[in-house]
């Protein structure tokens, strides 16, 4: 399994497949392909797996070229994959609406019904969300806040990921001289999870 | 901490946040990647949180003006001030309660008359970025830009004018009524107009979302220490002292006016 890995990056891949490298494009579907695949059968029915990776593939194929987002290409390529599963859901949701008897919908179980809970939320709602969620932990965590701060500003004033990783490290050892580059992502990494669980509890009514 | 230690290289999972936000190099990149193959745990992180992270991408200024202005209102805050007085002297963990023993100690000293609740609020604007406005948007969300223009501007009464009638036009389902409303009471509080700040802000303690529901609840507490309805204002402290962000302020103001009682 490990002999098919690619030494490059699936952004790499991405660039030299929109440059018309055939073989590049063919890794980089096939790295999506065997990340999407676990995430699908974990959330699907096993007869619906490959129909669903097979949508989403097709999506990404039909769009990576130009998306505009500053984003990874694995990051945006799971959004649409989310996406394809959402639909999926309520596409089966709708069927089974249509086919069970009023008198049998005590029996069925509630987890076949469920919908994809990021699907339940607009987009506007979560983007507000978050931004509170953003502004609770730099209240509660002002380290947090000035590492996320700094990151998400440099993201608006600068282009290209190494500008931006420059530009957001270098404004946060100016306000946190202890950190490393490693042990900036350490606590980067610390305050995504508590960013999650602001979230989380956020969305439970918790805070 | 030693340098050796500081510089030893993160395990993959540690590089998750780094790699999302595209901080990583190529070689970092390659490795993260690698893992999300061989981690299924690892790429789950990273499927649940993929809305977010895209959400940053798509719009960083809105969220990066979220963290600049709460750890603005963070150096300004009520309890901040008070706190810090007394931080540079000791120890942390007896800040508060010196603060608030503090704060008690004025008040019995200086013993407020009833007229003089109004002294006690805290009439601060509220936290706010600026609003971009696609075109071709709602007229609601015209009107709530402009309304949080002026209410940068220290504009509190056209920031009012401006917000009632983005609720006016704004669709039933609207997404930022209950901020609409918030900002709304805010700006008639810090003009003057107290008793519909009030009814706004009592509106806004049905909201679903809890850090809206408690600033309102905050801000409904100062409006009523400015009406002189005391009780009205320990009723609403009491609520919010369970607050993660609200809860310091509102023990210390607690103990404020049971010192004056």
């Amino acid at each position: 399994m490990n002999e098919a890995r690619t030494l490059e990056s699936l952004d790499l891949l991405a660039e030299r497949a929109i440059a018309d490298d055939e073989r590049a494009e063919a890794s980089l579907f096939e790295e999506l392909r065997v990340r999407f695949l676990p995430l699908a059968k974990k959330r699907v029915q096993p007869d619906h797996v490959e129909d669903v990776v097979h949508d989403a593939l097709g999506i990404v194929l039909r769009k990576y070229r130009d998306r505009s987002c500053e984003s990874g290409i694995l990051v945006w390529s799971l959004t649409v994959l989310r996406n394809v599963i959402g639909n999926h859901y309520q596409a089966r949701r709708r069927d089974q609406e249509r086919t069970i008897l009023v008198d049998d919908w005590q029996t069925v179980p509630s987890a076949s019904l469920t919908a994809d809970p990021f699907g339940t939320i607009d987009a506007d709602e979560a983007a507000d969300r978050l931004e509170f969620a953003i502004s609770e932990l730099s209240l509660r965590s002002p380290r947090c806040g000035t590492i996320f701060g700094h990151i998400l500003e440099s993201m608006v004033h600068e282009d290209g990921q190494r500008e931006i990783s420059q530009r957001a490290f270098e404004l946060v050892r100016r306000d946190l001289p202890d950190l490393t580059r490693n042990t900036f992502y350490v606590a980067l990494h610390r305050c995504r999870a508590q960013l999650r669980s602001l979230l989380d509890r956020m969305e439970l009514g918790h805070v | 901490m030693s340098d050796s230690k500081n510089n030893r290289s993160p395990g993959a999972e540690d590089l998750l946040a780094a790699y999302e936000l595209g901080l990583l190099d190529d070689a970092d990149r390659v490795r993260f990647e690698a893992a999300t193959r061989d981690d299924p745990e690892l790429l789950e992180e990273l499927f649940d949180a993929a809305p977010i992270i895209q959400a940053l991408h798509d719009d960083p200024a809105r969220f990066a003006a979220a963290a600049r202005v709460a750890r603005t209102e963070l150096r300004s805050g009520f309890s901040r001030r008070i706190i810090g007085w007394f931080a540079a002297l000791v120890q942390p963990r007896f800040a508060v309660p010196l603060a608030i023993s503090a704060v008690a100690l004025v008040f019995v000293v200086f013993a407020p008359q009833n007229e003089s609740w109004k002294d006690l609020a805290v009439l601060e604007p509220l936290a706010v970025s600026r609003y971009e406005v696609r075109a071709g948007a709602p007229a609601a969300d015209e009107f709530y830009r402009g309304a949080l223009d002026a209410y940068l501007e220290n504009r509190w009464a056209d920031a009012a004018v401006e917000l009632e009638n983005a609720l006016a036009l704004a669709a039933a389902d609207w997404a930022r009524t209950d901020q609409a409303r918030l900002y709304l009471g805010s700006s008639l509080l810090l003009e003057g107009r107290i008793d519909a700040a009030v009814t706004v802000f009592e509106q806004i303690l049905e909201s679903p979302l809890v850090p809206i529901r408690e600033r309102a609840a905050w801000q409904l507490v100062q409006a009523r220490l400015v009406l002189g309805d005391v009780e009205g204002a320990r009723t609403g402290l009491e609520g919010l002292q369970s607050s993660p962000v609200f809860g310091e302020k509102a023990e210390a103001l607690l103990e404020a006016l049971t010192a004056s009682d």
